[in-house]
């Protein structure tokens, strides 16, 4: 029976893990925890919903769709909100995404009221695969999370774009001097993260139901990925985010289902009074 | 040039003495007696809200009948977005700006708002809220329309017996309104004779309940005792789907049973119970139910419309009884109008009719009688709906209070009992 906790832990793990890695990411390059996150999650959804029941494109295809559309949306987000604010104080930003947040989650209501939504996809039974129980969605869901994080893996890695991410992300001040055109890496940077969101946000739709309010519920144990896998570091929010997920489910293993999210939290906690910057903190 | 000032100016002075002269009548007309509204609208109970329209006709048709005493009914609306805060606030706004008395809010906030109008002086009286914390509290300002969930409980213990249960399984929330029918229901199953062989307490709002499913339905179990919104509720029938543990297991659920849930759970809620509060089929209710509709321009009737109506009618009949809209008036005469003796009325008009010959009135609610017991408690009749169809949930059949009777009295006597115990 542990089997099947463990493959729960894997698919939440999932969904929080590609959040983690893009809210990690935009802490990176911005230097401020975007608390619009999660509302950038949920507007994904949405979108996928758009494509998958209202245009009737196949789920897989609308979610990476959503994941482009909302991608759009982080550029505009940084070009018509943020690129004014850069170097603005901590307090001024934090008020400025919780305001953002907002907006974004009463944008949806307004469209979509506040009833959830259902993406289209067959309901299919679960099996077994060895000890661990999943069906094709779930399978599915878990390839593309870790096909995410070798994609991320190559892209901050190999490529111009990545590179110039990460200078600007350690100095943005020596990546200008050294011709890395900022507002470019940060076009990008924007792009990928919420692109991210809105990925892990039809994720997260497909598990049951899309409404206004899903994202923001999970944000906070998104959050608890980055800091348990070290600020700043996006492979290490993925694994945090894997983390949070199979330790949260293996708590209802052991009869205490009510107390899951709180074990996450708790875990977080006893981690940073160990290991104050993370399990692996940025270098 | 003087001249013709002077004309305009007396040409003015007409015009307001003429119009002051029809404004007499309708100032007089015009004092609202203002009831105020607060109930949730958005949150994890927003359905709620969806009740709003019957309230609304309930005072359409008080002041199509000249008002109560004489003055029409005005409602502020407020939203508690299902939080304490927002309840707490709404009270305070209504009251602030001059409401006479309250209908709401909900099981989940009742508690935090009773304080507030009881110091205000102000009647309260609540269409949907069946906390069983209410049993043995209010009475004086405090009222409820709809039944205990004491009554909801045995409810919904009774349905399973009729399908021939012997097992089943636990499946709330952790809310103080999810609590208080799982209290009901445990003890339900003691008198009824059904194991429970699993139970789970969930937090709302997470991407998951795989684990919270596999921990309660391991075993099995014949029926599944739920509440859920829907939007827990459409992760929560999915994700049972998918996992195949308990497949046969008949989901029997609270007031929670609704048109928002069936549209998030569709199809994988299918052949999901509902017991909640209900009118008997009769005549009258069907009459009512096809003008509800045609006013709200849609099909179904919302969960709580038929009590919150009742609620309006009763707190219109206490302010025609007084003879003036004031919040005293209502708290003398909320008790007078609902409970017998007097000639039995079933509408406000009625109501109005019987008073004004110098009767005393018995209001018959479309929810059931409308007696309220010392706490201010009343016992009305459920109805047990199914889903069965994407678009709407269906009604099957009624519960009276025979039916639920020795289930709910057995409850009531095995926490008197627990209570002895615990005095002992």
């Amino acid at each position: 029976m542990i089997g099947y906790y463990i493959s729960f832990g894997l698919i939440s793990g999932a969904i929080y893990a590609v959040a983690a890695v893009g809210l990690s990411l935009l802490l990176r390059t911005t230097g401020f925890r975007f608390l619009a996150f999660g509302d950038t999650m949920t507007a994904g959804a949405f979108i996928a919903y758009v494509f998958n029941a209202q245009m009737g494109l196949n789920v897989y295809l609308s979610m990476g769709l959503a994941a482009v559309a909302t991608g759009f949306i982080g550029i505009l987000l940084y070009w018509i909100v943020f690129k004014g604010f850069k170097g603005a104080r901590m307090a001024t930003m934090l008020i400025l995404t919780v305001a953002l947040a907002f907006i974004i989650r009463n944008f949806l209501l307004l469209i979509w009221g506040p009833y959830p939504v259902r993406l289209k996809y067959a309901t299919v039974a679960s099996f077994n695969v060895g000890p661990l129980f999943f069906n094709w969605p779930q399978i599915i869901i878990i390839l593309i999370s870790l096909f995410v994080m070798i994609a991320f893996y190559i892209i901050m890695t190999f490529t111009r774009v990545g590179k110039g991410i990460r200078a600007v992300g350690d100095d943005p001040d020596l990546a200008q001097i050294r011709g890395i055109s900022n507002w470019k890496v940060m076009t990008w940077a924007w792009f990928i993260c919420i692109g991210l969101a809105g990925l892990s946000g039809t994720m997260l739709g497909m598990m049951g139901a899309v409404n206004p309010a899903m994202g923001f519920q999970i944000l906070l144990l998104a959050f608890s990925a980055m800091i348990l896998g070290g600020i700043g570091n996006p492979y290490g929010a993925a694994i945090g985010g894997f983390i949070i997920g199979l330790f949260s489910e293996l708590t209802a293993a052991v009869g205490l289902a009510e107390y899951k999210i709180a074990a996450a939290y708790l875990l977080m906690a006893i981690v940073l009074l160990v290991r104050p910057k993370g399990l692996f903190p940025a270098k | 040039m003087r001249t013709k000032a002077r004309s305009i100016l007396i040409g003015l002075l007409c015009t307001v003495v003429v119009l002051s002269m029809f404004g007499g009548i309708t100032i007089a007309d015009e004092k609202p007696a203002k009831i105020g509204i607060v109930l949730p609208f958005t949150g994890n109970t927003g359905w709620v809200g969806l009740s709003l329209p019957a309230l609304k006709m309930a005072v359409e048709d008080v002041n199509a009948a000249g008002g109560a005493a004489g003055h029409p009914i005005s409602l502020i609306v407020t939203d508690t977005e299902t939080t304490t805060s927002g309840a707490v606030s709404g009270a305070k706004k209504v009251l602030g700006s001059g409401a006479i008395a309250i209908v709401g809010p909900t099981s989940l906030t009742i508690r935090s708002v009773m304080p507030i109008a009881r110091d205000a002086g102000v009647v309260e009286i609540s269409p949907t809220s069946g906390t069983t914390a209410l049993d043995t509290q209010g009475g004086e300002y405090i009222f409820r329309t709809v039944s205990s969930d004491t009554v909801m409980g045995s409810g919904m213990v009774q349905k399973a017996r009729e399908l021939g249960a012997e097992t089943a399984a636990l499946f709330f929330n952790i809310t103080e309104g999810a609590a208080s029918v799982r209290g009901v229901i445990r003890k339900g199953c003691q008198v009824a004779g059904i194991d429970i062989v699993g139970e789970v307490e969930w937090t709302p709002g997470q991407a998951s309940y795989r684990s919270e499913l596999l921990s309660a339905l391991k075993n099995s179990p014949d029926v599944v005792f739920f509440e859920t919104g829907p939007k827990d509720g459409g992760v929560i029938f999915k994700q049972w789907r998918t996992l195949g543990v308990a497949p046969n297991a008949t989901w029997i659920g609270t007031d929670y049973v609704n048109e928002p849930l069936l549209k998030a759970s569709w199809p994988d809620s299918k052949g999901a119970f509902g017991v909640l509060a209900g009118p008997l089929l009769t005549d009258r209710f069907k009459a009512w139910k096809d003008r509800l509709e045609e006013y709200r321009g849609k099909k179904g009737i919302p969960t709580f419309s038929t009590n919150g109506w009742d609620a309006m009618n009763i707190i219109a009949l206490a302010i025609e009884a007084a003879g003036e809209p004031t919040k005293e008036g209502i708290k003398a005469n909320v008790r007078k109008v609902a409970n017998p003796p007097g000639v039995k009325v079933t509408t406000f008009a009625e109501g109005k009719e019987e008073l004004a010959k110098g009767n005393d009135i018995d209001y018959i609610g479309l929810a059931g009688a409308q007696d309220f017991n010392k706490y201010g408690d009343v016992i009305t009749t459920l109805q047990v709906a199914t889903f069965d169809n994407p678009d709407e949930r269906s009604r099957i059949t009624a519960y009276t209070q025979e039916d639920v009777g020795d289930i709910y009295k057995g409850v009531l006597e095995l926490r008197k009992k627990e209570r002895e115990e615990e005095e002992e």
